[in-house]
């Protein structure tokens, strides 16, 4: 089966006056079709960027190095000419916040409907149509109403669903879905989460979720990647991940995860001192400072990612914790 | 020691039938709550709900309608500014955004000073830096620290000035509004610990706004559900968490992600958005949303009435809904 992505030593540096900063170092990563890979990370992480240079929207001051390869294709560093025959069709992303990705001036409909004016070469009636179609799959009260709104006029668990319509509209191999919910309530974020859930389950379509929450992530992913400081420490089955993490990191971001279920405690389990910025130089695992086993070798040498014991489970660490 | 502000055994702080509006929008309605002293407060709404716009009132940071606030003998709506400027000393607050409540061109240390000026003049500028110094130390930054700019330091740290900032008056009401949201999950402990530790030491009550349910349920004592602007239901925590009697509140708490456990479907209907206002007059305000809802929630609005010890849901259906989450848990378990 080929990969719908396949990511291989992507670096991505941002210039400035001070010199260069590594907000990717070396990531490296599959989509299966129609497989759902979470991206876990604390902010810094690297995951937002990972992605950005994937879709070929890093700022003017990045450059990526490495490859990423999309349905077999090359696309990093391919020109917009070529990117835009697959982005906003057979590559899509979506937001944190849907305000700023819609454009505040045209009425939904029409931003719909350009999507497939553009990419499926529809005439605007038959792009109207399924711009309809589109919102009442994602479960949108009152699609037709809506079509004629404004994006101020949606509240944001509506404007998201609208943004994931936008997204289905050319039946896409890979959506990415960068934070989708963070911004929305948690009763709306459970919608939009069931409204993924239901578009993976009817279509093959392969999803990327990023996200900082492990919780929601579980809900959905088949695999998880975690990352830290730009690089990924750790990538397994989602079930291997929650119940078996053998890298220290993940292991400690699991326990920092509050709970309503079980005991409750008496202390909030945290994690001392923060992750080094990505300007700071990279001697050995960047997670020792903050690593309960850490050791004068995690210190001076870098671990790489390697199989962890069992099938599929890789972790970047000297000390990974029995599987 | 007995606090001259403090009735015997009274509350602390004794909110009642406050109401603010906003023009016609009702964003706080009727809300009536004690709180004793030492004691943690978790308000707990989606956004809009009224939560923040209610503890603006209490503090008399924004006017009220109507209705009253004591803090202890004092009641806080009548207070003229001369006097309230005084008592502002003995409420503080803790905002979300710790970089943005922080004056970019003032070291931290002239931040945690300019309290102790006004509200302790007497105070000379040594004891004063000493202060600093003492406070800094307390909330785990260190006293050299005191010259650097906010930019300087992380989220997490920026937090801790800012509580640093509010508790140096030792204040005996803290308001913390969504203190940890806008931080990583391996940094929010730290921070929640440290409310908690100088609680105890100092012997604050907390008012604590939080959309987090997981972070409320580490913090409170007691638990107030907010939805559009009114209490739906007041308990201890174990009872709101053990058996939630306001379908909202199941609802929340159902949507919270578990990384142990699969999502189960929610008992709320799909209708997104909070409307502005209800669409019809008399009924109850989560009628649309309510998978529970009989003609009698479209006739008559429900008040808050008691449903167990120290237990009060504003629902008509309560005894049903209970019910239906003790059946739902066991389910859960015996899977």
């Amino acid at each position: 089966m080929t990969p719908v992505l396949e990511m291989e030593n992507l670096s991505v540096h941002f210039a400035n006056r001070h010199g260069a900063i590594a907000a990717v170092r070396e990531a490296t990563l599959t989509v299966l079709p129609a497989e759902c890979v979470g991206i876990v990370g604390e902010s810094g992480s690297g995951k937002t960027q990972t992605f950005m240079a994937v879709m070929g929207l890093l700022s003017g001051g990045a450059c990526a190095a490495g490859s990423v390869r999309f349905e077999g294709r090359e696309i990093l560093g391919a020109p917009a000419s070529e990117l835009n025959r697959v982005r906003g069709s057979k590559l899509t992303m979506i937001f944190q916040d849907p305000m700023t990705s819609l454009t505040p001036h045209l009425k939904v409909g029409i931003q719909l409907a350009e999507v497939l004016v553009t990419h499926s070469h529809m005439s605007w009636r038959e792009a109207e149509k399924a711009a309809l179609r589109a919102l009442e799959r994602v479960r949108v009260p009152e699609a037709r109403r809506r079509l004629r709104q404004y994006p101020h006029e949606l509240s944001g668990g509506m404007r998201q669903r609208v943004m994931i319509g936008m997204s289905l509209l050319c039946d896409p191999s890979l959506l990415i879905a960068d934070e989708p919910t963070t911004a929305l309530d948690v009763t709306v974020q459970a919608q939009i989460m069931d409204i993924l859930r239901t578009m993976r389950a009817e279509s093959r379509m392969a999803i990327v979720l990023i996200s900082h929450d492990l919780g929601l992530v579980a809900g959905l992913a088949d695999r998880i990647v975690v990352m830290y400081a730009g690089r990924v420490v750790e990538s397994a089955g989602a079930a291997d991940i929650l119940g078996r993490a053998v890298h220290p990191y993940t292991a400690e971001l699991l326990k920092c995860v509050p709970n309503l279920r079980g005991p409750r405690l008496e202390r909030m389990p945290s994690l001392a001192g923060q992750a080094p910025g990505a300007a700071s130089p990279e001697t050995g695992c960047a997670f020792a400072p903050r690593c309960p086993l850490a050791d004068e070798r995690c210190r001076s040498e870098r671990p790489v990612l390697r199989d962890a014991g069992v099938a599929a489970h890789q972790a970047a660490c000297h000390h990974p914790l029995p599987a | 020691m007995s606090d001259p502000l403090l009735r015997e055994n009274g509350p602390l702080l004794s909110v009642k039938n406050l109401v603010v509006h906003f023009g016609a929008f009702p964003a706080v309605q009727d809300v009536t709550f004690d709180l004793r002293p030492g004691e943690t407060l978790g308000l707990v709404g989606e956004s809009g709900s009224g939560k923040s716009t209610l503890a603006r009132a209490i503090l008399r940071l924004i006017p009220a309608t109507s209705g009253s606030v004591f803090l202890g003998r004092d009641d806080l709506m009548s207070c003229r500014p001369a006097d309230l400027r005084r008592r502002r000393r003995d409420f503080q607050m803790v905002f979300q955004d710790p970089l943005a409540s922080l004056n970019p061109r003032m070291s931290v240390g002239a931040a945690l000073a300019e309290p102790l000026k006004i509200h302790e003049p007497s105070l000379s500028a040594p004891r004063r830096v000493a202060r600093v110094a003492e406070m800094l130390e307390r909330v785990g930054l260190s006293p050299g620290m005191a010259d650097r700019r906010p930019h300087e330091f992380s989220g997490g740290q920026c937090q801790r000035i800012g509580i640093a900032r509010a508790m140096i008056l030792r204040p005996k009401l803290l308001v913390c509004d969504e203190p940890v949201s806008s931080l990583d999950v391996s940094i929010q402990g730290q921070i929640v610990n440290l409310l908690a530790d100088l609680q105890k030491e100092l012997g604050t009550a907390m008012l604590f706004i939080s959309h987090n349910l997981a972070v409320i349920r580490h913090l409170s004592h007691r638990v107030l559900v907010i939805y559009r602007g009114r209490l739906v239901e007041v308990a201890d925590r174990d009872e709101l968490f053990g058996a939630p009697a306001h379908p909202y509140t199941q609802a929340l708490l159902a949507a919270v992600p578990d990384p142990t456990r699969v999502a189960a479907a929610l008992p709320i209907a799909a209708v997104d958005e909070t409307p502005a206002a209800p669409t019809r007059a008399g009924g109850c305000a989560f009628l649309e949303r309510c998978a529970y809802a009989q003609d009698q929630c479209r006739l008559t609005a429900p008040q808050l009435d008691e449903v167990g010890v120290r237990h009060a849901a504003a629902c008509h259906r309560w005894r049903e809904v209970v019910y239906s989450w003790r059946h739902e848990s066991r389910n859960t378990r015996a899977r």
